[in-house]
This record gives structure tokens, sequence and C-alpha cells, in this order.
């Protein structure tokens, strides 16, 4: 396969076609890291167009210091910082209203994975969701870029500009506050389960 | 807080050189706060992996080619009707002229001919002059025995239909109307077949022509040749 630098070179030199190709890699992580920090699939969609637009029209402006893609993270991130800050508007949870395990079944993911799999997993996202979007920015977006786009300590350093330190700090302090938000809600959840199994079994 | 913080993140992500995660795992076997990170974290990094992201289709077309759009389509709606116009005029202008000349301009002879006589229009009249038109419907109606129209009742534009309707009449018109097109066939093709007597008389005027053109060429061809045997002769006979 061939690599960022090597596709960067040829997108620079003109080679719309290089391009095409670095946008077919990173154009779904991208679009998660924007989905993620915004919580709004169409803010997503527009900041992921423009993000490439900015890389294509500043290819010529990157020197190859940092990884393309952890250049093109860090366009996407301040386009959000952007998005958020022009709207005024903190990152949402899109959670659906209510689960209906009979709109479940027909979206399972895999013909392994139960009915209650699936709720549970759809319970536990919606969890997921709503811990990040109360965490800081700062914190959030450490834990994104480590968990899901498994960058190292060390580029997320550079991507946002701060001492290693901060980043592991930022990190486990976000981490810390997932923990206990998530065990909460876990508890609340279980508690409402088993009051509902034992009001329909009275 | 454990001052191992750091280095507890690092084993947890699997960043530690060896050697550090074996010093780690030495700290975590003593250190209840550090082992207790390590074990929620791991829950939590697994919990973290329910948020997934919805399928999405690419966002990025701004090289596909652009569509290849025929020529016809690129011409803007205005201009295509404004063409339109001009051939309806045109078409309109032509077939009014053709039926006003036809007697005068090339001698053709249709089924006009025996009713009256059209009003002479001139070729370069610089406009159509809406009497003449009607005039010439008239006429045309007239010639194919369309009266019926007087018979039946007239419908006026402000109440388009008659108060009552007269069956003879509208059966008289049926007729009549049937009578017209019949009518009107007939003298197109006489027009057509009149136009084709024409051409071919052309042609075979034309063939004519060029057959008395060779037989001129070929008596010039004899009469040159017999000169030339002539002076060929004298040749001989002087030499001789």
């Amino acid at each position: 396969m061939t690599s960022d630098e090597e596709l960067v070179a040829r997108a620079t030199a003109g080679d719309q076609d290089a391009f095409s190709q670095l946008v077919t890699r990173w154009e779904r992580p991208i679009y998660a890291l924007a989905y993620r920090t915004l919580g709004r699939e169409e803010e997503a969609r527009d900041v992921v167009q423009d993000a490439f637009l900015r890389a294509y029209r500043g290819l010529k402006g990157f020197k190859g210091e940092a990884k393309f893609s952890s250049w093109l993270y860090r366009i996407t991130l301040n386009l959000c910082r952007d998005w958020m800050r022009k709207e005024r508007r903190a990152p949402v949870a899109q959670v659906p209203e209510g689960t209906d395990p009979i709109d479940l079944a027909d979206q399972q993911a895999a013909p392994t994975e139960s009915v209650e799999d699936l709720v549970a997993r759809r319970e536990m996202s919606a969890a997921v969701q709503r811990a990040m979007a109360d965490l800081p920015e700062e914190q959030r977006t450490a834990i994104m870029l480590k968990e899901y786009h498994g960058l190292t300590f060390q580029e997320i350093a550079e991507m946002l500009d701060c001492p290693l330190s901060t980043v592991k700090t930022r990190l486990y302090q976000g981490l810390t506050v997932l923990r206990r938000r998530l065990e909460r809600q876990q508890a609340e959840a279980a508690s409402l389960r088993r009051a509902h199994w034992e009001g329909t079994t009275l | 807080m454990c001052e191992h913080r750091d280095r507890v993140l690092d084993y947890l992500y699997d960043e530690a050189p060896p050697a550090d995660r074996r010093e780690i795992e030495r700290h975590l076997d003593g250190c209840d706060i550090c082992r207790d990170d390590v074990q929620a974290f791991r829950r939590v990094r697994q919990d973290l992996l329910a948020w997934g992201v919805p399928e999405q289709a690419s966002v990025w077309t701004p090289f596909a080619p652009a569509p290849v759009v025929p020529w016809h389509r690129q011409v803007p709606a205005w201009a295509m009707a404004a063409a339109a116009s001009v051939m309806f005029v045109v078409g309109a202008a032509g077939g009014f002229a053709a039926s006003v000349l036809g007697d005068n301009g090339r001698g053709v002879a249709t089924a006009q001919a025996a009713g009256p006589a059209p009003a002479a229009v001139p070729v370069n009249a610089p406009a159509v002059d809406p009497g003449v038109v009607s005039s010439l419907v008239r006429q045309e109606l007239s010639a194919a025995g369309f009266n019926a129209l007087r018979e039946a009742t007239p419908v006026s534009v402000t109440n388009p239909m008659p108060a009552r309707l007269d069956l003879n009449a509208e059966r008289r018109l049926l007729a009549s109307a049937e009578a017209f097109v019949g009518a009107s066939e007939q003298r197109q093709w006489l027009k057509i077949s009149h136009y084709l007597t024409v051409v071919a008389n052309e042609q075979d005027l034309e063939r004519r022509r060029d057959g008395e053109s060779l037989t001129h060429l070929a008596r010039e061809v004899l009469v040159l040749r017999e000169a030339v045997n002539g002076l060929l002769a004298a040749q001989q006979s002087r030499v001789q």
C-alpha cells in the first residue's frame, strides 16, 4: 500500500487521484472524530468536507514534520472547535428516546448477538455518549484521540501543542470522571431493571 | 493519588517498554490505588467501545467528473422557446405564401382554380393582411362546399355552449367537415402529382439538352477527324 507521505508528495505535485486516495483512507476516522466531538451527524459531515478542502488547499504548506493523519486530525479538531464557538453549543449525545426491542431485533449487528445484548449495547452507547458530552473539552479530546484513534501520548501532545504530562493528566482525569459516571449509570440501569422485573413478576 | 499515575497509564495503553512493564507490575502488586485504577479503567475502555459511529456515505466529491450534458440540454429554455417560435412563424409564413402564390408563382394548378380567383397579394408584401387571410379561408371553404357552418348554432365567446343543440345541424356539420377533408386531400395529391410532372419535364428537358450537346460534340470530332485524315493524305502524297 502506498504510504501517506508518498501520496501527499504526489498530491502536492497536482495528482488529484493521489489526494482522493488519501481521502478514501482517512475519511472514516475523520468523520468519527468530528461526529464524536460534535455529536451531530449533519455538522460532522460538513466538518469532514471542510477539513479535506482545507487540507487540499494547504498541501503546499504541509512540510511533513508531523504525520499527515495528525495534521488532518488537528484541522478537524480546530474546525469542530470553531463550530462550537460560533454556534455557542456544547457537544450533544444523539441518543434515540426509548429503546424498542422489536425495532432492535431488525438491527442486529450479527446473527449471534441476542436482542438482549443489542439492547444492552445501545444503552451502554447512550450512557457513554452522555458521559463524554459532559466532560470538559480537553479531557474529551484526549480520550477520543487515545481510545478511538489509537494515537500515542507523544502524538497527542504534538497535535494539541501541550506537554506530554498534560495529556496524561487530562486522560487520567477524564477516565476517572467517566468511571464514576458510568458506574453510577449502570447502577441506576440495574436498579430500574430490577424494579421492572419485580413489577412484572408480582 | 499515587505518584506512579503516569506510568500506570503507559502500562494501561501498552506504551511502556518491557523493562518498565515488569517494574509497574511489581508496583501494582503493592499499590491498591493503582491496581484499582487499572481494573476500573479497563472496564471504562471496554464500555467506550459501545459508542459506534453511524455509517456514512462519502462526502468528498470535488474531483468527480462533471456529468456529460448533451448540447441541446445546454441551450437555455428561453432560447429553445424563441427558436420554436421563430420556426413556427417561418413555417406559417411559408405555408401562407405557398397558398397565395399557388397560381401566380409557378403556375401550379389546384382545386382553387375552380373557385373564384383569390385576392392578389404582392410577393414582397411587408406584412400579412389578416383580412386577406380570412378572405382566402372563406373562399377555400366555399370552394369545398363547406356551407354548414352557417347553419350551425353560433357559439359565443362568453357563453361557449349553445342553449339547445340541433342534432341535424351537427350531422350536417360533420358531413361537410368530412367532405372538406376529402377535397383537401385530393387537392394535395393533385399538387404533388403536378410537382412531380414538372420535375420530370425539367429533367427530360435537361437530358435532351445534354443529348444535343453530345451530338454536337460528336459532329465536331468527326469534322476534325476528317480534316486530320485529309492532312495525313496530303502529307503522304507529298512524300511519294
